[in-house]
């Protein structure tokens, strides 16, 4: 063990480590911001009264949680081009290049995890009380406007919770797209290490990065619950306490109905 | 006729809950409408603002056919939505949007639906919090306030809307016996000022008290249908008699 390659490694971290550590933050975001999206698309259609809608989101939740998302990476990057159906190219938004592997990387991570979210999202939506629903139509709201002021709101307790679990997992699952040759942190560690044969230092520092990216995360995750639960707080205690409050457990497991 | 209910029929699979409801209200009458658990008169008050679709029958208000033409033909869901807000609707459990304070909630739907702008909202909100005894609660959530309140601020909520009739559904009943008067004062209140109201209740001496007709359901039929007055001088009909005396 080479303590002092490790701590080299840890604290002076090279400027293709640092790198492929904001792609796997921002490859995440991005195919999160997507996943949301889509998946809210997909939970109200698989909640509509339309059969053909229900049966379309059906399917499409049956097929990208069944394949693994490995298989569609190299199904969407390296198949694509070699049968002639699509070539992903380079592209430059804002002076960034963004990789063609990348851009499949994205495609790919999102349309899984639209997958994943339509079901939470449904849960959400199925956990908001009827009577919510008939309150906003009583006063007149449309369709679209007690879904988007009333309904989705309301579920987003029940939606974060297994959001950030899906999140933390989305982090980690951008390991997986070194399989078509992305940068990101395990690709890097990986090269690094084969060049220095310090498998050991290099793979505590990666493991050490990923612990870093997910802690912050949480963070975020604590802070939106915060937000979430602004109806229950009392509005005469400190940013801290509330934190606390809203951090220990008793107080949720002896909630009543909202 | 300012709301006129025309041989409103509701089924729910095989379950006939309303038989051939009708009845006629001028502007600023109060109707209680009673009877028994079971009897369909939530599920008719629920009909006559199309939060459940009548299975046949036509609703006129004030001269405009309420979710279908004359003929009974069903019109489009955006129209139907539309409508909605000629009727203010209070629920049994309040049903306050618990995301949004008390403000919020009542400005809600005016902001949205109405298209006011949000401070003419906000003022309008003020004064019904006034009227309604909740003004120093504005910024509370829900979860915050007492039954009583909750529901004084969903009457609150209703009226915002400015609507041409109000629909209570059991608005005491999920209540504590203490809090009952606070939400009979504000909906005695109303009557005097002459809204048009429909109340379905289990407090017969309210009932007695504000309204002017009082409808009796029994399992989907009107049982009876007349001047408060009349109503409890009349012990013409059995079943009526028998609810009546077990209730009192």
């Amino acid at each position: 063990m080479d303590w002092a390659f490790f701590a080299d490694q840890l604290l002076t971290p090279t400027d293709k480590f640092i790198k492929a550590f904001f792609l796997v933050i921002y490859m995440s975001l991005i195919s999160m911001f997507f996943g949301i999206i889509i998946g809210a698309f997909f939970a109200i259609l698989r909640l509509s009264k339309n059969f053909f809608f229900q049966f379309f989101s059906f399917l499409y939740i049956w097929i990208f949680r069944s394949v693994p998302v490995m298989v569609w990476f190299v199904l969407f990057y390296t198949g694509f081009a070699m049968a002639g159906i699509f070539r992903f190219q380079d592209i430059e938004i804002f002076n960034v290049v963004i990789r063609g592997n990348v851009q499949a990387a994205i495609i790919c991570l999102s349309m899984r995890e639209a997958a994943y979210m339509a079901e939470v999202i449904r849960g959400g939506i199925l956990s908001v009380e009827n009577g919510q629903i008939d309150a906003s139509k009583s006063l007149g709201m449309s369709w679209w406007q007690s879904m988007y002021r009333i309904i989705l709101p309301q579920s987003l307790r029940v939606v974060v919770p297994p959001m950030g679990n899906n999140f933390n997992i989305m982090l980690k699952t951008t390991a997986l797209a070194s399989v078509i040759g992305v940068e990101e942190l395990f690709l890097t560690t990986r090269t690094i290490s084969a060049a220095t044969f310090k498998v050991f230092e290099m793979f505590l520092v990666l493991a050490i990065a990923y612990l870093i990216i997910t802690m912050g995360w949480s963070l975020l995750q604590i802070l939106m619950e915060y937000r979430l639960n602004r109806h229950e707080q009392d509005p005469d205690k400190n940013f801290i306490e509330k934190i606390k409050e809203n951090f220990s457990f008793s107080k949720n497991i002896h909630r009543d109905g909202a | 006729m300012f709301l006129s209910i025309n041989n409103l029929n509701k089924h729910f699979g095989t379950n006939h809950v309303l038989k051939n409801v009708s009845t006629n209200l001028k502007k600023g009458e109060v109707m209680s409408v009673i009877g028994p658990s079971g009897s369909g008169k939530s599920t008719f008050l629920k009909c006559i603002n199309y939060l459940e679709y009548p299975s046949s029958g036509t609703i006129n208000l004030n001269g405009e056919f309420i979710g279908t033409d004359q003929n009974g033909k069903l019109m489009s869901e955006r129209i139907i939505h539309k409508q909605r807000k000629k009727f203010g609707m209070v629920f049994q459990n309040f049903n306050l949007f618990w995301h949004m304070n008390l403000i919020e909630n009542i400005i809600e739907a005016p902001i949205r639906v109405l298209k006011i702008e949000k401070n003419r909202a906000i003022e309008i909100a003020e004064d019904l919090l006034e009227k309604v005894g909740l003004i120093d609660k504005r910024n509370s959530f829900p979860k915050k306030l007492s039954g009583g309140q909750q529901q004084r601020g969903a009457i609150a909520r209703a009226l915002a809307m400015n609507p041409e009739v109000m629909l209570f559904d059991e608005p005491t009943s999920a209540l504590d016996p203490e809090t009952i008067n606070e939400v009979l004062k504000v909906i005695e209140k109303l009557a005097i000022e002459g809204m048009t109201m429909l109340i379905v209740t289990h407090e017969i001496n309210f009932a007695k008290k504000i309204s002017s007709r009082i409808m009796m359901l029994d399992e989907g039929v009107v049982i009876d249908d007349s001047y408060t007055k009349d109503f409890f001088n009349s012990n013409s009909n059995q079943r009526k008699y028998s609810f009546l005396n077990q209730d009192l």
